[in-house]
Order: C-alpha cells, then sequence, then structure tokens
C-alpha cells in the first residue's frame, strides 16, 4: 500500500481553526504583516519585563538553556545564510577563524578581528570600507587598552544589536516605534530601582533551585558598580537577554521572509531545511537537547557550558552589522 | 550522561572563569593538593580560601557573607600568562587577509 505524506501538520490545522476562531477580534492585528509584528513585538517585551519581575534568577539561568542554541542557529540563518555572505567566496570564511577562537578564550581584540574580512567583502566605495575599519581599529584599541570594561559593555549592548538589525530589515510604521519604546521605558523601570519592592513582595531575591544567585551574576556582570546598581544592571541584562531571545527567534523571522502572511509550520521546516538541511539540523537539535539534558544535571554548569559556546555570536553579529553597514542597505 | 556532561563542560572553563573568581575557577573538578596555575601565572596548588560575597537573598542591600572553596594558592613562580601569543595569531590573520586581498587576480580587488 502506498501512503501519501499529508498535505497539512495537524498543529497547522489547529493554528487555522485558532485563527479562524479569533478573527472577529484578533483579524485586525493579524492581518497586516507590520502592525503583526508591532503588537507581537509589545507583547514579547510585556512578557520579558514580567517574567524579570517574577522570578529573574529562573530567567537568567534558564532562558540560556531552552533559548540558547535555538537563537544562535536564528543568527546564522538571518546574519550569513539568507543574506548569503557565505557564497562572497574565500574571505568571508576566514571571519569564521577568529569566531572559533572566541570559543577558546581568545581575548576581545582577536574576537574582534571577524570585522575585517566583512568590512572587506562589503559592496561598498573604498572611503566606506576605509570608515568601516577605522570603526574596527577604535573598537580594538578599546578592547586592548579597557579588555574587561569593554567586554562588560559589549555583554550589555550586544542584547541591543538584535533590536537594531530588527529595526532595520524593513521601514517601520508608527505603531512599530512601540516595541523599542516598551524596552527603553522597561530598562529605565529596573535600572531605577522600580522592580525592587515588586521582588522583595515575592520572595525573587533568591531561587534554590537555579544553583545561582544575584551574588554570582554581580560577579558576571556587573563587577564594578556598588551593590545597589549592580543588582539594577543585573535585572537589566535579564530583561533585555530575554528581549534579544524573542527578536531573534520571533520578530526577525517574520520580517525576513518574502511572504508576509504567517506561514504554516509545515513550510516554516521545509524553509529550515533548504537553509541548513537535516543533517545540520539534527546536529543542532541533538546540541540543544544535550544542554538541555546537561542543565538536568547541574544547571550552573550547563549554562557556563553553553555560555562559552556561545562566546562567539556577539562579535558574529557585530561582524555582520558592520558589513551592512558599510554597504549601507538593508539585510533582506 | 553525566560523565559526558562534565568533560564537555571542562571545555567551559574560561566562561565559568566569568562567574567565579579566577582563582576558585581554575581549581574546579580538581582535588586540594592539586597543581594548578594562579590568575597571575604562578605555579600553584589547589587549597581552601575564603571567597567574600554579597548576598542578595533578602534584597538591596545585600549582606556578605563568606565562603569556602577550593581555590588556586601561588607556591612557585612560573610562566607569566600572556596575550603575545593570541595577538601573534591575530597579526598573523590580517597578512593572511592582506594576502587574499593583494594577490594577483582579475581585474578587481576586495577593497576596490
Amino acid at each position: 500500500m502506498i501512503s501519501q505524506a499529508p498535505t497539512q501538520w495537524w498543529v497547522d490545522g489547529l493554528r487555522s481553526r485558532v485563527y479562524r476562531a479569533l478573527r472577529p477580534w484578533l483579524g485586525a492585528f493579524y492581518a497586516d504583516r507590520a502592525r503583526r509584528v508591532a503588537w507581537m513585538g509589545a507583547l514579547s517585551v510585556t512578557v520579558s519585563f514580567t517574567l524579570t519581575l517574577l522570578a529573574p534568577l529562573w530567567l537568567l539561568a534558564l532562558g540560556p538553556l531552552l533559548l540558547g542554541v535555538p537563537h544562535l542557529v536564528a543568527d546564522a540563518r538571518y546574519l550569513v545564510v539568507q543574506p548569503k555572505l557565505h557564497q562572497r567566496g574565500p574571505l568571508v570564511w576566514l571571519a569564521a577563524l577568529p569566531l572559533l577562537a572566541t570559543g577558546f578564550g581568545a581575548p576581545a581584540a582577536v574576537s574582534l578581528l571577524a570585522l575585517v574580512p566583512a568590512v572587506l567583502v562589503a559592496r561598498a566605495s573604498v572611503p566606506r570600507k576605509l570608515l568601516g575599519l577605522l570603526a574596527w581599529g577604535a573598537l580594538t584599541a578599546a578592547a586592548l587598552a579597557f579588555e574587561t570594561p569593554f567586554l562588560l559593555v559589549f555583554l550589555h549592548l550586544h542584547n541591543l544589536i538584535a533590536l537594531g538589525w530588527w529595526w532595520v530589515l524593513r521601514p517601520r510604521t508608527r505603531l512599530a516605534w512601540l516595541v523599542p519604546a516598551l524596552v527603553l521605558a522597561g530598562t529605565a523601570f529596573l535600572l531605577l530601582g522600580g522592580a525592587e519592592p515588586v521582588l522583595t513582595a515575592l520572595g525573587g531575591w533568591r531561587a534554590t533551585g537555579t544553583m545561582t544567585s544575584f551574588g554570582e551574576f554581580v560577579a558576571l556582570d556587573a563587577p564594578f558598580a556598588t551593590p545597589t546598581v549592580a543588582a539594577r544592571v543585573v535585572l537589566s541584562f535579564a530583561f533585555l537577554q530575554s528581549v534579544h531571545y524573542a527578536v531573534w527567534l520571533r520578530l526577525v523571522p517574520e520580517d525576513a521572509r518574502q511572504r508576509p502572511a504567517p506561514r504554516p509550520f509545515r513550510e516554516s521546516w521545509r524553509a529550515l531545511e533548504a537553509d541548513f538541511g537535516v543533517p545540520l539540523l539534527v546536529v543542532f537539535l541533538g546540541l540543544s537537547l544535550f544542554i538541555l539534558g546537561c542543565g538536568a544535571v547541574n544547571l550552573a554548569e550547563a549554562r557556563g557550558g553553553y555560555l562559552q559556546l556561545a562566546a562567539f555570536h556577539g562579535y558574529l553579529e557585530l561582524a555582520a552589522a558592520a558589513l551592512f553597514l558599510v554597504e549601507g542597505k538593508r539585510p533582506c | 550522561m553525566k560523565t559526558l556532561c562534565l568533560l564537555s563542560l571542562l571545555l567551559a572553563m574560561p566562561a565559568l572563569a566569568d562567574i567565579l573568581p579566577d582563582e576558585v575557577a581554575s581549581c574546579q573538578g580538581k582535588g586540594a593538593g592539586t597543581a594548578c596555575t594562579t590568575p597571575d601565572g604562578e605555579a600553584g596548588t589547589c587549597a581552601k580560601i575564603s571567597v567574600t560575597r554579597p548576598d542578595y537573598s533578602n534584597g538591596i542591600p545585600p549582606s556578605y557573607k563568606s565562603v569556602e572553596m577550593l581555590g588556586c594558592v601561588a607556591t612557585a613562580k612560573g610562566t607569566a600568562r600572556s596575550m603575545v601569543p593570541w595577538l601573534g595569531g591575530g597579526l598573523a590573520f590580517l597578512a593572511l587577509v592582506a594576502a587574499m586581498i593583494f594577490k594577483p587576480r582579475g581585474p578587481t580587488s576586495a577593497l576596490a
């Protein structure tokens, strides 16, 4: 008997039914891509902010384990594969060397070398490329002179690179300003200490199951700040990291695809398969499950391991941003 | 699974070094008396040291508590940790990039 593959996944059928049922109320939000992405972004930022208030330590401990690898895959997909940067010749592949070295503990000045081939392969005039190289030189000088402060600033600001990347993907409507406005308001609220009474009331200052503490995150994210400011910086990091994941996994995919309407899951899978191929997807899935498995054994060490694995991606984002800035065009 | 995780996470030492004090990170997974290298590049052995940590369990301002951990204590002068090999590698990388740009080929170059 010959069996035929179903034309639609059951989950797509389910989603279609949910869309149809909600159309009278939410149809206006979903029909237009610009409006849909703006609301989706506002919702993502709101959820990130709420989780930061309710369970910041869980957010910091579980976020990287659950969403870390998928967001690295999104990085590679939207920064390299879809803009077809990997097809621009051997110079681009050379940029992988400093990124790889990052995973082995290379100093920031070495990791920043990934920007050099990225700027040089940009389709731009010589003056624009020289400007790009000048920016790389300035960043390298800062990294050599003040490595630890440089790394700390980069750690915090890299969360915002994603937001900037998403912003330039398409022309934005006035409604889209809601997303950066909410991010700014949330960060300001956290940095000004608005979250502290909530955390005290809800007991959010500790979470024994996470095998970590605010003290550890202060040592990692804000070692030079006073204790009060340091805790606020850690909270803003938890919030912005969560926003960073939402941008790469929800907003960028929505805006980067050609088709403006929501795409069935089956089609999304096919597009993913076309971008990476099944063997690589299996590797990504295996890596995700492996990190989750390690997290079940030792949450703190699994998180440390993931951070080491992911150290390169901030520089990948920076290098791709440098390339498109020098070219002066939208990446898609 | 646990052994596999622990083995692979050994590769994560530099990241853990960001979370733990450097002298503690270099003794992760080692026993007391094991040889190690201090953050200053000196030879040492792992021994119990006291680390002061802010404790935010009850909110802000934090209290401070002393935690005993296995840390690397210097025993003799060793080789200083250096960025020279990395920077040497970086310069070699730039030379390779330059060689690829300026190698004789078609009418265009990567800078143009």
